[in-house]
């Protein structure tokens, strides 16, 4: 416990000291809101958060959808939907970095499997520019984002299914009721709990998206991919301006935090 | 589960156009891992070849080899084994101690120790990344081993916690109670009759815990500097940056041998695997 106190809450006060110096290993000279300065004024960390935003809204809007669907193929008594499951869920298993360097290797533009395939099927003549332009670099990370958080957040919603009493359906089923009409009311209504959790789980998740960002892109090109972790590590760890990291950090800190205890807060009344 | 419900038995094209798009999702999701793995098994002429080929024509294994001899991928594999190990044992130590004290042990402040612990949960640790990277630079454990330990320690105690806590609380008292009027010790109780019994739980948190540490790259990254204390994760995605040219058969096949091992336990354990997860998501 004195050690979870040393490693979690000193460090948080620190960082809020941190946010207010210009720092340097023995004398940090202290310079008020000058680093929030720089922040709010510095184009980049705003096209780092408009990203972020960006990754969050096709996270959590499309990902969740894409999840109950998922779900709901993987809810079936076949063996199909039971190889569905460990294909899906595969990704949760393998690490990040190799997961995005199997990425990088399908998105190449010249050697790619995708392009390649593209060529093949004659969709379009020469393939897509994917990491290597602004435009598409973006949503080829979208895409990422997508294959890579959906294998979680489907078991979740596929477990509350299952806990949904047969009786149930049976009894909408009885009463007339359409598999669409069973989805609507039946089901969507029971795991709604779960959607909750789904929800923020990705939005919190969103809003730390680094590793594919930094092993396919860079935050490139020309910024288009950045994120505001990205930017972060930039600051602290490139530039080694700790001070100025540790005011971008305090923004991170307050965005996330007011997710969290909303997250916090929705959990709690969900269980009165 | 088994059988098809009445109310569920669908019209047959139905049924056949649902089987199709399973298939092709599922092949969607597995297809970059057969092709990064088709890739690692292939010759360098083989890779570049349109159309492409589905399967190497033989069992190329050079890739391997020349990655291996490339980069330190063996130092690599030994400080991801010994991280994920380090924290993994220290991790269902901590925790489980930890877990039942909060679960059982009557002391003043129980709830606020609790409290304190689940409010760091909610803190995303990358916020405290600067902050705590100072200190570890202070503690003079930056590029090394035990600095990455514990980091991990810090990242995952919280979730194992609460993961044992809930467990002992589900445990009957009876056993326990008895040991204690018995003249058993706290740590008795805890050590021969607890942890036993709490061996589902045990290997719920070890399994999550060397998976995660086994694949976590970000903290990692931040945390070695030198090439000889570089984790697979770090070591994996430098080494496309530094290999000139971007030698693809290389680069899938070190890829496919860094995921042998938490595959293989994700294989093996699958199903404690998945109600770990989902449980620890739903209640972290």
């Amino acid at each position: 416990m004195v050690i979870m106190v040393v490693l979690m809450v000193y460090p948080l006060l620190f960082a809020v000291w941190l946010s207010f110096v210009q720092w340097k290993p023995k004398h940090s000279t202290f310079v008020g809101l000058a680093n929030y300065d720089r922040l709010v004024t510095d184009p980049i960390f705003w096209t780092g958060v408009g990203n972020t935003l960006f990754y969050t809204l096709w996270n959590v809007l499309f990902g969740t959808a894409m999840s109950i669907g998922m779900a709901l193929l993987m809810n079936r008594p076949t063996w199909l939907a039971r190889v569905l499951r460990l294909c899906v869920f595969l990704p949760v298993i393998v690490s990040s970095a190799v997961a995005s360097l199997a990425w990088i290797w399908l998105f190449d533009t010249q050697n790619g499997l995708i392009n390649q395939m593209l060529e093949l099927t004659h969709l379009t003549s020469t393939g897509l520019p994917w990491l290597n332009s602004p435009v598409t670099a973006r949503w080829s990370i979208v895409i990422v984002n997508l294959w890579l958080g959906t294998g979680l957040s489907s078991m979740l919603i596929l477990a509350a299914m299952q806990n949904i009493q047969r009786e149930q359906h049976e009894a909408a089923a009885l009463d007339g009721a359409n598999p669409w009409q069973r989805l609507l009311h039946v089901t969507l209504p029971a795991i709604r709990p779960t959607l909750l959790v789904v929800v923020t789980i990705k939005l919190i998740g969103s809003f730390k998206t680094f590793d594919q960002v930094f092993i396919m892109t860079g935050g490139g090109p020309l910024y288009s991919t950045e994120t505001m972790l990205m930017y972060l590590y930039r600051q602290g760890f490139e530039y080694f301006d700790f001070g100025f990291a540790g005011a971008a950090g305090v923004v991170f800190f307050l965005v996330v935090g007011i997710l969290s205890v909303g997250q916090a807060w929705l959990i709690r009344e969900r269980h009165k | 589960m088994s059988a098809i419900a009445p109310y569920d038995r669908r019209p047959v094209a139905v049924t056949a156009i649902t089987n199709i798009v399973t298939v092709i999702i599922a092949l969607i999701w597995i297809v970059p891992f057969l092709w990064m793995l088709s890739t690692a098994l292939k010759t360098k002429p083989e890779i570049f070849t349109y159309p492409p080929q589905w399967l190497p024509k033989s069992l190329y294994l050079q890739n391997f080899i020349s990655a291996f001899e490339a980069a330190p991928f063996g130092t690599y594999y030994l400080n991801s084994f010994i991280v994920g190990l380090v924290t993994t044992i220290a991790t269902v130590l901590a925790a489980s101690m930890a877990g039942y004290a909060m679960a059982r042990l009557p002391y003043r402040g129980r709830n606020v120790v609790i409290a304190g612990m689940l409010s760091t949960t909610m803190i995303p640790f990358q916020v405290l990344l600067i902050p705590f990277f100072i200190l570890m630079t202070a503690l003079h454990l930056v590029n090394t081993l035990p600095g990455l330990i514990l980091a991990y320690l810090a990242i995952f105690l919280p979730f194992a916690v609460f993961m044992f806590r809930a467990y002992f609380l589900d445990l009957p008292r009876e056993v326990e109670e008895g040991a204690r009027l018995d003249g058993c010790s706290w740590f008795g109780v805890y050590w021969r009759i607890a942890l036993p019994l709490a061996r589902p739980a045990i290997a719920a948190v070890a399994i999550y815990t060397f998976i995660e540490s086994w694949n976590e790259f970000f903290i990692a990254l931040i945390m070695t500097s030198d090439d000889d204390k570089h984790t697979l994760p770090v070591g994996l995605a430098l080494f496309l940056n530094q290999s000139a040219g971007m030698d693809w058969g290389q680069t899938m096949a070190s890829s496919v041998a860094a995921s042998v091992p938490a595959v293989v336990v994700f294989m093996i354990m699958q199903r404690q695997i998945i109600a770990g997860l989902t449980g620890g998501a739903v209640k972290g």
